[in-house]
């Protein structure tokens, strides 16, 4: 006879799970087990808010307390997901105001947010903490103007990279004078200019505030003025970074700068002049995260900087840094785990990008406890990168951009697929992956076969026939992520291995040859599975073998979504093509 | 299990679409003759003016993955004609999405063109790519335009300014091959938008250079001359009725 665990003791050992995924396991041992596991789990994450639908989440986690939405796929920041296909916060916000009044900290991905959805959010929960907006759209600074002002305990509130319908600075104004708890506030996406007395006020009452993020509105007088009143300050986004410069001015900087000893990371920069730089030494010892991807500072001024961060963990840099810099990095910033190197001129054309495949190898080399990358660059070649597998097993994201579609390796005039086979054999513990350059459908039996662990790949301009898919769908054990685009492949592969898309959270696929009639038949046999086929202008009439410009195939249990926009099908839209899910039910 | 599907060669429709295929009406100086694909004056001329009002005033968004054919929401440019195919100038490639840089950086990068003090070649790079895919990865980008020798840019625009006028225009120098070509299409262009009379003024034209320094025509040869400027100032003897309006 089996002993049942007392669930007050089950509670107690869950209370010391974290991890969702962890947690999700527990769930699957047996009913008590799920049962407890849901009614004590408080951060809840969906990584796709058309998996599942509100009301279901609201029921299963009645002590939800911080839920975090992911909406549109991963390719819509690169405007391949046309406005208006979806990821409204609204039914979520709705939901979770009638179920979940004790929310406190919503943090969205990618969703459009309205005014309305943020006034909302203000009236319904009484405690609320947090709000991290990430690339979202559709709101205005009126609904974060009803956040500063309604929520009184408010910690939290960050836009990152958000398109925001900007009014003005009034926002700002709207913390009352009684808000005394902010802890991070980052307004660094928005256009307006504050006024600096309020924020300064806003500053000074607010003792615990550890991150700001100005935006570039704020000049160097009144980041000054700030820095003089938040000492205390561990993260940081300067203003713009461009004034005049005068004598006064840079001591000024500098004394300020030097006051704040806790400083750990340093964003924002905008234009920095060079004659700024050295306002920035003091800190530099002590940073371990550096965002230099709006500087357009060059060599050698970059590696005077660089080299007093003897303490840096993360450095986003652009290519004006050149194969030397990333040297240097090499040499000084021992303890680097994250790269990200953008291109200064974002351009398809640009010939004379400043950083080789030699600038990765460096830091590669130097770098012991590298773990991610970001690099783009004109050209590679399989020996960097069987060198930089050989060096940093340890890799666990590795996201190359080779600008130039179909770029071989440029001294042997061979595809890369010998260097991405040593990342993937070599990096055991890579769980996400983009690949560029010319690659053949050998590339992808490589990944297929040996990239045990990768959850999210990435691929664009590559392979030469379906085999290429056949291998990532019938390999890549942990994939859950798969965005392709520009892919000679057709139907084939995609309907012998629809099965392993129930297991991946999301698939999209663009400018690939798909046909229309191979979207309808794995949306028959798979019912639960989303396939939506999003087409900008959509033809008068699609024969079978039509080849569709976009599609999205996501795993659901939430059934056919009902807000999808006139440029999306789905096969129960149209019941004459198919049959219509909801005349069963 | 060996698949061995023959790649069509014939490309994609949808390609078309998300500006894959090199659409030849944009470029103008495709084997080095100017006139080659120009229809007619009109398509020359819609093709080559381009409303551009002076800086600080508007600040037009950059379209640079517009993902259909259409003209840009943002444009709204009465002037342009619907089949004007001038690139934008803050539109990068023909492939959209590509390379993969979120739209706030692309949004500063453009920013930072127009205003980097650093910033003195010209960034309008107007290269057509065309990605052809074809059998067994023997995929070449194909660099149309003239790209080794002579010029590396295939049109290259200039501000045109002239007095009394608070619009500026652009131009694209390279679709010209004598001073007396460009001042006279100069003279259309701006009596033609600002229903001035051609015949009774006098039209003074100085030219900027790389180095700061005002050129007048025929100071330098043609070719140096278009390799190297940078704007162009027109004064007029009379002021036509129009220009009164703005003072």
């Amino acid at each position: 006879m089996a002993l049942r665990l007392p669930s007050k003791v089950l509670k107690h050992i869950l209370s010391f799970i974290d991890s969702n995924e962890d947690r999700n396991s527990v769930s699957l041992v047996c009913k008590s087990w799920f049962e407890t596991e849901r009614k004590t789990r408080k951060r809840v994450f969906v990584g796709n808010c058309y998996a599942v639908t509100p009301a279901a989440v609201a029921r299963r986690f009645p002590e939800m307390r911080s839920l975090t939405l992911k909406g549109k796929p991963h390719f819509a920041d690169y405007n391949l997901v046309p406005d208006g296909w979806g990821g409204y916060a609204c039914p979520w916000i709705e939901a979770m105001a009638a179920k979940s009044p004790s929310l406190e900290e919503i943090r969205l991905k990618r969703m459009v947010v309205t005014d309305e959805c943020l006034e909302r959010i203000a009236a319904s929960f009484k405690d609320f903490k947090v709000l991290v907006l990430t690339s979202c759209e559709g709101f205005s600074t009126d609904g974060i103007a009803a956040i500063a002002s309604t929520c009184r305990n408010l910690r939290v509130l960050e836009l990152r990279e958000c398109i925001v319908e900007d009014l003005g600075g009034d926002w700002l104004s709207y913390f009352p004078e009684t808000s005394t708890s902010l802890v991070s506030l980052d307004f660094s996406c928005l256009d307006s200019e504050v006024k600096i007395s309020d924020l300064e006020r806003l500053v000074s009452r607010s003792p615990n505030l550890k991150s700001l993020k100005l935006n570039p509105a704020v000049t160097l007088d009144g980041l000054v003025s700030i820095l003089r009143r938040a000492p205390q300050l561990t993260e940081l986004g300067t203003g713009s970074f461009a004034a005049e410069l005068k004598p006064e001015a840079f001591t000024k900087l500098s004394k300020a700068f030097s006051n704040c000893k806790q400083l750990q990371s340093l964003s924002g920069l905008w234009d920095v002049l060079p004659e700024y730089l050295p306002a920035l030494y003091s800190v530099c010892p002590g940073l371990t995260s550096l965002n230099l991807s709006y500087a357009t500072v060059r060599m050698p001024d970059l590696v005077e900087l660089l080299r007093r961060c003897s303490k840096l963990q993360k450095l986003w840099v652009m290519d004006l840094i050149e194969d030397k810099g990333l040297e240097a990095v090499a040499s000084y910033c021992k303890e680097l785990r994250e790269l990200r190197v953008f291109p200064s001129e974002p351009d398809l054309d640009a010939t004379n990008i400043p950083v080789t495949e030699q600038g990765l190898v460096y830091v590669s080399k130097g770098c012991r406890k590298l773990e991610s990358v970001l690099y783009f660059c004109v050209q590679f070649t399989n020996a960097a990168l069987i060198t930089i597998a050989r060096k940093r097993p340890n890799l666990k994201c590795f996201r190359l951009c080779v600008i130039e579609p179909f770029a071989p390796d440029y001294k042997t005039n061979e595809p890369l697929d010998k260097g991405f086979k040593a990342i993937a054999e070599g990096c055991k513990d890579l769980r996400r992956l983009s690949v560029s350059g010319l690659l053949s459908d050998k590339a992808f039996k490589y990944i297929g076969k040996h990239a045990k662990k990768v959850r999210m790949l990435s691929i664009a301009f590559a392979g030469d026939s379906d085999l290429m898919l056949h291998h990532l769908l019938s390999g890549c054990q942990s994939l859950k992520k798969l965005e392709i685009r520009d892919c000679p492949f057709g139907d084939t592969a995609l309907l012998e291995n629809a099965a392993k898309l129930e297991t991946m959270r999301s698939l999209w696929m663009s400018s690939c040859f798909v046909s229309f009639g191979a979207c309808k038949l794995l949306s028959q046999k798979m019912p639960r599975l989303n396939v939506e086929v999003i087409d900008e202008h959509p033809p008068k009439t699609r024969p079978e073998s039509s080849p569709v410009e976009r599609i999205y195939i996501y795993r659901t249990v939430a059934g056919p979504r009902m807000d999808t926009p006139e440029f999306v099908w789905t096969l129960h839209k149209n019941p004459e093509i198919g049959v219509s899910k909801l005349a069963i039910k | 299990m060996e698949l061995d599907l023959g790649l069509s060669l014939s490309p994609h429709t949808n390609s078309a679409k998300l500006g894959f295929d090199f659409d030849l009406n944009k470029h103008c100086a495709i084997d080095g003759s100017t006139a080659s694909c120009l229809d007619s004056e009109n398509l020359h001329f819609e093709a080559t003016f381009r409303l551009n009002i002076e800086e600080g005033c508007y600040v037009p968004k950059p379209s640079v993955f517009a993902l259909n054919g259409q003209p840009n929401e943002e444009d709204e440019d009465p002037l342009e004609s619907e089949s004007s195919t001038v690139y934008d100038e803050e539109e990068n490639s023909e492939v959209v999405g590509w390379p993969p840089v979120k739209s706030c950086m692309i949004k500063y990068r453009s920013y930072h063109h127009r205003h980097s003090r650093n910033h003195h070649h010209c960034p309008y790079h107007h290269h057509g790519r065309r990605i052809t895919v074809m059998n067994n990865r023997m995929a070449t980008v194909e660099s149309v335009g003239s790209s080794s020798t002579t010029s590396s840019r295939s049109s290259m625009y200039v501000k045109v300014k002239m007095e009394g006028v608070a619009i500026a225009r652009k131009v694209d120098i390279k679709l010209f091959n004598s001073y007396e070509s460009l001042t006279d299409s100069l003279i259309t262009m701006f009596t033609q938008y600002e229903d001035c009379e051609r015949e009774d003024t006098n039209y003074a034209f100085t030219f900027q250079g790389k180095e700061g320094d005002w050129l007048l025509p025929g100071d330098f040869p043609w070719r140096i001359f278009s390799e190297s400027v940078h704007r162009i100032s027109i004064i007029r003897d009379r002021p036509c009725a129009y220009t009164r309006l703005l003072f």
